[in-house]
């Protein structure tokens, strides 16, 4: 057995207690500069551990699409995984994009999800144009069922998914959340820069925005 | 319908507008039809065909109280009028009453018998009420007068079949074999002989029937059914080596059938009630054969488990199997094996031991006999240990094992559904319709998870919250209410029911129970249109099938618990009409007719064809049962009690509820034999239980001076020699106290049924000291029930025991039994509110 420190923390991505979009103004004033030098500097010293090990057994999952029939499933696991509570309209609007959802199903019974909506952002801060792509809201699994690579299966089958329609997908991690910018950084996301008082509800309230090229052209 | 002699009494006149009527009749002018036959009454009042006339009208029309008023006034007035009678039996057929309508036509058949029509008629009816004897006689009139009819010709032979005149319909179908398979579709052969088969199975000519069956073999295409039906008859007629090889056949076309199974080791000449050891090794044998077989079948394996007696080959047996459920993940392990393992001590010490080694080893590293598993694996063992422990009534640490089982895999639907059932079981349905909730939050769209949460809301009393779950189900979406009488659904109607019951919603529960009354009697009626048309269409087995179904719809066990339902209800309102306070008589009879009156049914007034309406809800005669209810009141509510529970005791001659139920209305209807065996049956049954104790009191109890007094001098003796056999010499205080609280110190039933006996039978109240005593009773067993919950006595009980102490004393009890209980459950739920 690997020691429990080694276990990759996929803690989610939680953005704005549960508002799926946030005021442009009011996000604009709570930037404040530090330059994307500096964010790539922090991101490539995100101390690269040794390589988490995963037990042999591979978990045979099958993914299925978000529906108002499973949504209760869904909230249990966002409830019992995330540190925030999200309200009904959020996981109302979570059905109305269920397409970017994927639920992990093992033996019938869901251990975990990756939830997303479509959405536009600035990949780099100074970018004109806002690009198009799909924007990671959580990714969660029950501690259970981690050390099965099952976050990584999630991700994978959504940008599968994602990467005929979408050009980017990307997403914000709290900034002291190392195993998860790790896990990002293993499967080739980027950094862009940093955005200081990103979340109104936890601490740290600081993020880094991550983002990937996804379009298969 | 009209014969000539209606017009015999007519004057000139009259028989012209006699001819108008019918003539308006058929071309469905009922309003002018109706006038011009008023005219004919006005001059000659009293002639009954005329009369009956008016009625068919006014039964066409839909006034179906004035149609029955004036066709008995027609029957009065000629008792020998075919027509009248013939008319008489349309309406009381419209109005689905089919016994009073087969006398009808049974009459106008003896008064003109060449009458076609009034035959067809009648033998329709005679197969509706199972009359086949009767049927015989119409038949065989039909038969003389058209001969060459196939429909009649099938109906000969099968009329003949089921009323035990079976060499009649052989000889029958020998004589006239070219002519009832003349122009035959392959279907109908096919039918036909495995049906000539089948007669003479009843008949008890094997060795015939398995000559049918082989010298047909070619046109007989179902093959399953031909083989089935040859294993019997090789069964029956001692063929054992052909019936083995029919159900070798049979059982590879079909390797899940327990029943084959148990009919092939029968031909093996294995009693099956009585294994040795050698039985069961042929058995283990035979079965491991076929698993070989079919691999993948886990029935089999399943089913071998029942036979496995020595311990090491059990264990490993089913080591096997579970690790299979594990592996897939299948929750239902526990249940598919519950009844192999309850009343099997190893077997239980085994399946636990095995559950028990698995998780400890998954809960150390992750592994079972050395190897890595997945992590779910051990959610699954915490459930299926739970479930074991559920099942030894250990409900503290089976609630304890699936929370924890909960924590590790809160999206597991069916650990949710247990921690309900584990609740209920603790006694504390509220939190197990919470339970209940979260697991159908998990998944909405399942049908099991819908109807389950259904019953838990009415155990908390939420009628209408589970009303509202029903209505997905409901045919009827347009309408706010659910319609439960349209939905024809009989568990949901017993859970009702007795929700209502439980919440002292009477009228409600007694519409609940009723409906499954008429559930009965329309599934009865419903029969009527399949007789002419099975045979029509050559279904003979289906018909056989579906008349057998028919008669034993009363075995049914939610038709059964309806009427146990049913009888609790009316016992309510009985004690109130019977036993209460003039002011509660009173009050009981007011309340039927005011809710007749809201209820009554209005006859429509128009001269339009009324036909039923399709409005389910409209097709509800009576709709909140106020109506029968009064009716049953009216007309003697113990005889037709008694009729009931003596008819529904003739097919569940084993349930015990019944029986219990049963005394007391036959007691009060006075027939005194059947109570007697009634009781009987009942302490045969059921010796141990202090309700059976509590009906033999009851029993003795009934018969005071005064009911004695009145007594035949050989019912007296009767009784006497029952008394005598059940009491012995014993006082009926002394067996009381013996038979319920002396041999049960602990056990709350008990002493209820003690406090019951001594209240209402023998007109002793305990003083508040003495209830106290019985009371401690319930705080002990509360005191044992933290360390093993089997023992835990549920809230209601409880009250119902402090419901015999002493008026001043009620209340003191009940906040002290609350305390205890709440606090009991505050302990035991404590971690789940944290």
């Amino acid at each position: 057995m690997e020691a429990k420190e080694d276990q990759i923390q996929e803690t989610p991505e939680v953005k704005d207690n549960g508002e799926g979009e946030q005021d442009e103004e009011s996000k604009k004033e709570k930037v404040i500069e530090v330059t994307a030098e500096e964010s790539a500097k922090y991101y490539d010293a995100v101390k690269s551990r040794e390589e988490v090990k995963h037990t042999n057994k591979d978990l045979k999952v099958d993914f299925r699409q978000l529906t108002e029939h499973n949504v209760g499933s869904l909230k249990v696991l966002l409830d019992r995984t995330l540190p925030v509570s999200y309200r009904t309209d959020f996981y109302n609007k979570l059905v109305s994009y269920q397409r970017y959802s994927k639920l992990a199903y093992f033996k019938d019974i869901l251990i975990g999800a990756i939830t997303c909506k479509s959405d536009k952002q600035k990949i780099e801060k100074d970018d004109e144009e806002k690009h198009e792509g799909v924007y990671i809201m959580t990714i969660t699994v029950f501690p259970k069922y981690r050390r099965y690579g099952i976050a990584s299966k999630l991700l994978e089958e959504a940008i599968k998914d994602c990467c005929t329609e979408w050009e980017y997908i990307f997403l914000d991690v709290q900034e002291n959340n190392v195993s998860a910018l790790e896990f990002y950084k293993k499967h080739g996301f980027e950094v862009s820069h940093k955005r200081v008082d990103y979340y109104t509800n936890i601490e740290p309230s600081d993020s880094y925005f991550l983002y990937k090229k996804i379009s298969s052209e | 319908m009209v014969s000539d002699s209606a017009y015999k009494d007519l004057s000139k006149p009259n028989k012209k507008l006699f001819k108008e009527v019918l003539k308006l009749y058929d071309s469905k002018m009922y309003k002018k039809a109706f006038k011009v036959a008023e005219k004919i009454t006005a001059t000659q009042p009293n002639h009954s065909e005329t009369l009956a006339m008016k009625a068919l009208i006014l039964n066409t029309v839909g006034r179906k109280n004035e149609a029955m008023k004036i066709i008995n006034l027609a029957i009065m007035a000629n008792l020998g009028s075919y027509t009248s009678w013939n008319i008489k039996g349309m309406i009381e057929r419209t109005a689905k009453n089919f016994e009073s309508a087969k006398q009808c036509f049974s009459r106008s058949a003896q008064i003109e018998n060449d009458n076609q029509k009034n035959f067809k008629d009648l033998i329709l009816l005679e197969l509706q009420e199972r009359d086949y004897a009767g049927a015989n006689v119409s038949i065989t009139k039909l038969m003389q007068k058209q001969a060459r009819n196939k429909v009649y010709a099938t109906l000969y032979f099968l009329i003949n079949h089921l009323n035990g005149n079976y060499e009649i319909a052989e000889d029958f179908i020998e004589q006239n074999r070219d002519f009832l398979m003349s122009k035959m579709e392959r279907v109908e052969k096919n039918e036909f002989y495995l049906y000539e088969a089948t007669l003479y199975r009843d008949h008890g000519k094997y060795d015939q029937a398995i000559k049918v069956l082989n010298e047909n073999r070619v046109e007989i295409f179902d093959k399953i059914a031909r083989n089935e039906l040859l294993a019997e008859l090789y069964i029956k007629s001692g063929k054992t080596g052909k019936a083995i090889a029919s159900y070798e056949i049979i059982l590879d076309k079909n390797p899940s059938s327990t029943k084959h199974y148990y009919n092939l080791f029968e031909a093996h000449g294995i009693d099956v009630n009585n294994l040795d050891d050698a039985d069961r090794e042929k058995i283990i044998e035979i079965l491991n054969e076929k698993i070989e077989k079919h691999s993948k079948l886990l029935f089999l394996k399943r089913f071998l488990l029942n036979f496995l007696n020595k311990e090491e080959d059990f264990r490993v047996h089913f080591e096997k199997y579970c690790r299979h459920f594990l592996t897939k993940g299948i929750p239902s392990l526990v249940n598919d094996i519950e009844n192999t393992i309850k009343t099997d001590e190893l077997k239980m010490k085994v399946v636990k031991e095995t559950f028990e080694k698995y998780l400890e080893s998954m809960q150390k590293d992750l592994t079972i006999d050395g190897e890595e598993q997945d992590p779910m694996q051990e959610t699954f063992l915490l459930f299926y240990l739970a479930q074991i422990r559920h099942i030894e009534g250990d409900y503290i640490n089976a609630l304890e094992l699936i929370k924890e089982c909960i924590e590790q895999t809160p999206t597991f639907v069916e650990a949710f559904q247990f921690k309900a059932k584990v609740l209920v079981s603790l006694g504390c349905s509220q939190e197990a319709e919470e339970a209940y909730i979260e697991a159908h939050s998990l998944d909405t769209a399942d049908r099991f998870l819908n109807a389950e949460l259904a019953s838990y809301t009415l155990k908390t009393g939420k009628y209408e919250e589970a009303n509202e779950i029903m209505k997905r189900w409901s045919l009827d979406q347009s309408s706010d209410k659910l319609n439960t009488f349209d939905l024809q659904n009989a568990w949901y109607e017993v859970e009702s029911g007795n929700s209502h019951y439980k919440y002292g919603r009477h009228l409600q529960a007694y519409q609940m129970f009723n409906y499954i009354q008429k559930h009965i009697v329309t599934m009865h009626k419903d029969m009527y249109d399949l007789h002419f048309y099975t045979v029509r269409k050559f279904n003979l087995r289906t018909y056989l099938n579906v008349r057998s179904m028919q008669d034993n719809i009363r075995r049914n066990i939610h038709i059964k618990n309806g009427m146990v339902g049913y009888i609790r209800i009316i016992n309510k309102f009985y004690k109130k009409a019977e036993h209460g306070t003039d002011e509660e008589k009173k009050e009981f009879t007011q309340w039927l007719e005011d809710e007749e009156a809201k209820h009554a049914e209005t006859e429509p007034d128009g001269w339009d064809e009324y036909s039923e309406p399709h409005d389910p809800l409209g097709a509800i005669p009576d709709p909140t049962g106020v109506i029968s209810l009064k009716t049953i009141f009216d007309s003697g509510v113990a005889k037709h009690m008694a009729d009931k529970c003596q008819e529904f005791l003739s097919y569940n001659s084993n349930s015990l509820e019944l029986l219990y139920y049963s005394i007391p209305w036959l007691l009060r209807a006075k027939k005194y034999t059947a109570a007697i065996s009634n009781l009987k049956a009942l302490i045969e049954k059921d010796p141990e239980s202090p309700r059976t104790i509590y009906a033999a009191v009851k029993f003795r109890a009934y018969f005071s001076e005064e009911v004695s007094g009145s007594l035949k001098p050989k019912q007296k003796e009767n009784i006497d020699k029952a008394v005598e056999e059940i009491f012995g010499a014993e006082e009926i205080e002394a067996f009381l106290i013996k038979n319920t609280i002396e041999k049960y110190p602990n056990c709350l039933n008990a002493a209820r049924y003690y406090l019951k006996g001594l209240q209402k039978h023998l007109g002793k109240v305990l003083s508040k000291e003495e209830f106290g005593g019985v009371l401690n009773t319930f705080t002990q067993a509360k005191e044992e029930a933290t360390l093993k919950c089997s023992v835990m006595p549920q809230i209601e009980e409880v009250k119902k025991l402090i419901s015999y102490a002493p008026q001043e004393a009620k209340d003191e009890l009940i906040n002290a039994a609350d305390e205890v209980y709440y606090n009991f459950k505050a302990t035991l739920l404590k971690e789940q509110q944290e």
